[in-house]
């Protein structure tokens, strides 16, 4: 009898002991055990997610210039911009501390279609400008909060605020901060006194960066954001400068040989800048060292051989050549070796790597101009812009956005577009041209 | 042979039939036998703790690429429709792009242009950046104190009337297409809720389904699975259920790879990673 009980105990440890059986046996702490969620989506992930962004709310200080309107709609324009969202309009404001009138308004941009809800907490003291952003969740009933995140700044740059509230909701979807808190520098003026300027990556707040009266050309963004390198005739002949539009200080020399000095473009970790310089007879791409000043050369070849962009790798250089008669871009490696062609049956000036390092956007001509792209193996070449003429294009920090050049709405104005070629946008408005846009890493 | 552990078994003579229903029962192999038993169940046991202990969550993501079929015009253009049954690629990994050439020998020492004797004292640059002049203010990202409890003025009467959404600036369809997920396009069912983060989900699937809508071909689809890390990134990133189609398998990791970064786990959520399989669709719904 005694065997019996033995036996009856030791099936029951036997049950226990398979997994799936019964599955309580395992003391798990949550989520031990191997739980499947299945998530079925049958459609596409594409589209865009509807962010509803009520008036900041206005907690300290007076608010006699509407800022907590304005950011909102700054920061909704940022999102919009980004392709990754559509912003739900709203009025009003939601009223601080009072849960009741937060659930009611999420609940309502959630019956609107709303699938996330931006709070701001705005406290102006003076000098300072203080956000708080909390992020909601609204196709979950309960409204989770998802994130909350607060910025400080002086009270002169509050629309940094709402780029800065942007990028972090981007992040908090994406993985990676959008690129509203980001610099455009690009070159205004008519012919005969060409200045360099800078504005937000939307054209708003322009600042001067050069202010010679000569012609400036090409500038170009460090990767820190601190400087821009740029040609300019401001000695009568086009050398190569670095500006410092942040700071009180005059502008650097870089290059100033025989002949042309063009085309810069920081290597990615800032320590070098390629070039064209032409003090060998022809054009051939350079290589200066910033901290040693030394410099050193890269292509060897009867042809043209212009117009530098570092791989993200800093490993390889791309670069337009007329070797083989049209000029076309090749590809090399920071060493000058390994030279290949990457396109080929056309016009192409102007390589720009993306950032991500997968893509070479380029311009073509063909009668006008036109902004392409080409896989970084040669492959797979694409046209981005049609109508007017469209030049100069140029990354911005995620490479999901491509600014360039167009006179297709009249003057020479600077634009954006996604890189498959949609929401083409206005960033510069006025009554000066605006050409040869350079589209700044996040700023520090 | 089987008489023969029979014999072992039990003392009794083989005439005595094989049935033990007349005798006592053999205590000391029954206790043997259930002895070993238990130490085997109780070793699965530890085993199948263990094991379990170390499994994270499981989700699954079934990614369907289509192009918006109900959707109206939206600010991305919508992926020209395919031709009916493309050729499938043939299975070629070699055809992925080589991203970088092995570095070669570093090239002689550059020779200088005769000029450039003058342009140390022209063009150097100092190895320092002075600090930053007070005219170019950076964030300084320092927390604020309580602005969220912070003393609330009364409010006025404009701002104390709760926001009304106005208009929906995307398409109406959007409006009916809600099912409790952020994916804005179609049903999301999550299951199971000790996962509430359908925003996180539904973010890792727009990702991907931004690649993947480019590559996805009819026929058998592939499941890759892998595991993301507090911080967002990936780990133990393979096929799990092939299409037969290495090239296509293929594709389907790179959709993954190719979507990073994610972002960080929530906050909320406290393991230590997150297990999802991911599903490939091919859909016919193409507009």
């Amino acid at each position: 009898m005694s065997v019996r009980r033995l036996l009856a105990l030791t099936l029951v440890v036997s049950l226990l002991a398979v997994p799936g059986v019964w599955p309580v046996t395992a003391p798990a702490p949550a989520g031990a055990q191997g739980v499947e969620v299945w998530i079925k989506a049958t459609g596409s992930g594409s589209r865009k997610l509807n962010i509803a962004i009520p008036d900041f709310t206005v907690i300290t200080g007076a608010d006699p210039g509407g800022a907590g309107k304005q950011l909102a709609s700054v920061t909704g324009a940022d999102l919009n911009f980004s392709g990754l969202f559509s912003v739900v309009a709203a009025t009003g404001t939601i009223p601080v501390n009072n849960a009741d009138a937060l659930r009611q308004s999420w609940s309502e941009f959630a019956a609107a279609g709303a699938h996330a809800g931006l709070h701001g907490l705005l406290a102006l003291r003076g000098e300072r400008a203080e956000v708080e952003m909390r992020l909601y969740d609204l196709t979950s009933p309960e409204h989770r909060l998802i994130a909350t995140k607060k910025f400080d700044l002086p009270a002169g740059v509050m629309r940094r605020l709402a780029h800065k509230v942007a990028d972090e909701v981007v992040l908090q979807f994406t993985g990676e901060p959008g690129v509203a808190d980001t610099k455009i520098a690009y070159v205004s003026g008519p012919v005969g006194a060409k200045e360099i300027v800078m504005a937000d990556y939307d054209g708003a707040g322009t600042a001067s960066v050069t202010k010679n009266g000569s012609i400036n050309l090409s500038p170009v963004w460090s990767p820190d954001a601190r400087s821009l390198a740029f040609t300019s005739f401001k000695q009568g002949y086009p050398d190569l400068y670095r500006a410092f539009p942040f700071e009180k200080r005059p502008d650097q020399t870089l290059a100033a040989f025989v002949g042309i000095n063009s085309s810069p473009a920081f290597s990615p970790d800032g320590k070098q800048i390629a070039m064209t310089l032409s003090v060998t007879g022809n054009p051939e791409i350079h290589v200066l060292n910033l901290a040693s000043g030394s410099m050193r050369r890269l292509t060897r070849h009867a042809g043209i051989d212009t117009e530098p962009t570092w791989s993200p790798t800093g490993r390889q250089i791309a670069f337009v050549s007329d070797r083989s008669g049209a000029p076309h871009v090749y590809v090399m490696d920071d060493q000058g070796l390994n030279v290949r062609q990457l396109t080929s049956s056309g016009f192409h000036t102007q390589p720009r790597w993306s950032p991500r390092g997968d893509l070479i956007a380029y311009t073509q001509r063909s009668g006008t101009h036109d902004i392409w792209v080409v896989d970084a193996d040669g492959s797979n070449p694409r046209r981005l812009t049609n109508g007017g003429d469209n030049q100069g294009p140029t990354w911005s920090p995620n490479g999901r956005h491509i600014a360039f050049q167009s006179n297709r709405l009249g003057r020479w104005q600077v634009f954006a577009m996604l890189v498959d070629g949609s929401a083409f946008t206005p960033l510069t408005r006025g009554q000066s041209e605006s050409t040869s846009p350079s589209w700044s890493p996040r700023l520090p | 042979m089987e008489a023969a552990s029979l014999l072992l078994m039990s003392p009794r003579p083989r005439q005595k039939g094989p049935a033990l229903h007349d005798g006592p029962l053999p205590v000391t192999a029954t206790v043997l036998s259930l002895l070993t038993h238990a130490v085997i169940g109780a070793a699965i046991f530890v085993v199948a703790t263990q094991w379990s202990t170390r499994q994270t969550k499981t989700y699954v993501v079934n990614l369907v690429p289509a192009v918006a079929a109900v959707g109206r015009p939206e600010g991305r253009p919508s992926v020209p429709p395919r031709a009916e049954e493309p050729p499938r690629p043939t299975p070629k990994t070699a055809e992925l792009p080589e991203r970088e050439r092995p570095r070669p020998a570093p090239s002689p020492p550059p020779e200088l242009p005769a000029r450039s004797a003058s342009l140390p004292e022209r063009a150097l640059p100092e190895r320092t950046l002075p600090p930053r002049a007070a005219a170019a203010p950076r964030p300084s990202e320092k927390e604020l104190p309580q602005v969220a409890s912070a003393p609330t003025p009364a409010p006025s009467p404009s701002a104390s009337t709760t926001p009304a959404p106005r208009a929906v600036e995307t398409p109406a369809s959007a409006l009916g297409q809600r099912s409790g997920s952020m994916q804005g396009a179609g049903p999301v069912t999550v299951t199971a809720s000790d996962f509430p983060f359908a925003w996180y989900i539904a973010a890792i699937q727009r990702k991907v389904n931004e690649r993947w809508n480019q590559w996805a071909q009819p026929g058998r689809q592939p499941m890759v699975e892998f595991s993301i890390g507090r911080n967002g990134t990936i780990t133990g990133l393979a096929i799990e259920k092939s299409s037969g189609n290495s090239y296509y398998d293929q594709k389907a990791l790179r959709a993954i790879s190719e979507a990073l970064p994610f972002p960080e786990l929530p906050a909320e959520y406290r393991e230590p990673s997150l297990k999802i399989h991911f599903e490939f669709t091919f859909s016919q719904d193409r507009g």
